[in-house]
């Protein structure tokens, strides 16, 4: 029998992975063939990515305020809206709007783990191929599909808010170290910007077919599921090392080899669940506000892949190695001893 | 009532700026990327010093303890 935290996480799970089919749909059957592809792929990640933590303060004090619902109705009009821009930035708010709920419910009622909310996180990997694969395939009713997930995402948005007693509670996550607010916030947003940046840096020159694409994607959202898991059970600090120092050999030499870089993805993507601990620990009345710092700190990490790409493969290895370093003291200094 | 000339040569402000926008698209998406992280930085500052200010003091940190 699962208990009631992972369910929630499951179910919140199915919510991402919906909304992300729907962002990638639209990006990927509209936009990605226009010559502003690059400038409007910007616009939607800074839309999607930016405006969460200000959506997560709205619903810390606004706790009652179903905004999974609105972003759900925001994606779906998006969606329909047929001129590409507007319904991008539609879709881009509904997403970012859908991501601060669920982040709520992971965060306040996981009962001091972190699992249900990396369930909730890893889950969305497998819907941004999903999206990306359904966008490339040329059919007038394909779109059926994201709004029917939106539509059923709803449903359930709408059931988990009128069920659930302690969706006005703290999160009662307690890992994060004694340090200012600042201090913490920093070290948190760097370590998740460089995951992010790694995320697009590895060298990967194998990944040539739909189906290594694919296996790329579900090894991340594998990853963030795990760590979740793996923190709750064996500790944050543990985690933190085997996922930055353990997945450095196989990111770095698996750039011909699949099934050692699937291996480093993975295990760096395990990190997620440690920066969104950390951050809720410090900040127990504002999982919403938290939890949008991460995505800021997203942002940021991706922003750089828009501008320059480091050109040979010693490059992309050297940026790979220094910015790993210089994440695991980061983050490791921010985790309570014995934690 | 206008001339009809003078509405020929002459465009509605609502018509040259979606006529800007057209054609600088890019720099548009740029500028709006820039004000979007100007905003979010801003409230966040704004909410980490609400956090601070309304933090029990037991919960202050030992290094803010020691920097006074």
């Amino acid at each position: 029998m699962l208990h009631k935290n992972t369910v929630q996480g499951i179910l919140y799970g199915f919510v991402h992975f919906s909304v992300e089919v729907a962002s990638f749909f639209l990006l990927f059957s509209r936009i990605s063939t226009s010559p502003l592809w690059w400038a409007l792929a910007l616009l939607y990640d800074a839309l999607a990515f930016l405006p969460q933590s200000i959506f997560g303060t709205v619903t810390d004090r606004y706790p009652k305020y179903n905004i999974g619902l609105t972003g759900a109705v925001l994606m779906i009009l998006g969606l329909l809206t047929p001129a590409d821009i507007p319904a991008l930035c539609m879709t881009a708010i509904g997403n970012a709007m859908i991501h601060v709920s669920g982040a709520n419910h992971t965060l306040r009622d996981s009962g001091g783990k972190i699992a249900p909310n990396a369930i909730f996180v890893g889950s969305g990997s497998f819907g941004v191929i999903t999206g990306q694969l359904l966008g490339g395939v040329s059919g007038q009713f394909l779109i059926l599909i994201p709004l029917c997930l939106l539509l059923l995402s709803a449903v359930v948005m709408v059931s988990v808010q009128r069920n659930d007693p302690a969706a006005h509670q703290p999160a009662t996550l307690d890992i994060c170290a004694d340090k200012s607010d600042l201090a913490v916030v920093f070290c948190a947003f760097f370590g998740v910007a460089v995951r992010s940046y790694i995320a697009y840096a590895i060298p990967t020159e194998w990944n040539k077919t739909v189906i290594q694409t694919v296996a790329l994607f579900v090894c991340m959202g594998i990853g963030k599921i795990m760590g979740g898991f793996l923190c709750d059970r064996i500790g944050f600090r543990r985690v933190t090392v085997i996922s930055l120092v353990g997945s450095l050999p196989f990111l770095l030499a698996g750039n011909t080899v699949m099934t050692l870089s699937l291996i480093g993805v993975a295990l760096f993507s395990m990190t997620m669940s440690v920066t969104v601990a950390i951050l809720v620990s410090r900040f127990p009345h504002q999982p919403g506000f938290a939890f949008g710092i991460t995505t800021t700190g997203l942002f940021f990490g991706t922003l750089p892949v828009f501008f320059i790409r480091p050109q040979t493969l010693l490059a992309h290895q050297t940026v790979v190695l220094v910015l790993s370093a210089a994440a695991l003291p980061a983050i490791i200094t921010c985790i309570k001893k014995g934690k | 009532m206008r001339p009809l000339l003078l509405d020929l040569i002459a465009p509605s402000p609502s018509e040259m700026l979606s006529y800007f926008i057209r054609e600088n698209t890019v720099i548009v998406i740029f500028l709006l990327v820039v004000l979007l992280v100007i905003a979010v930085s801003v409230v966040n500052i704004v909410v980490l010093k609400h956090h601070r200010k309304t933090t029990p003091t037991d919960k202050i940190s030992s290094d803010d303890k020691d920097d006074k």
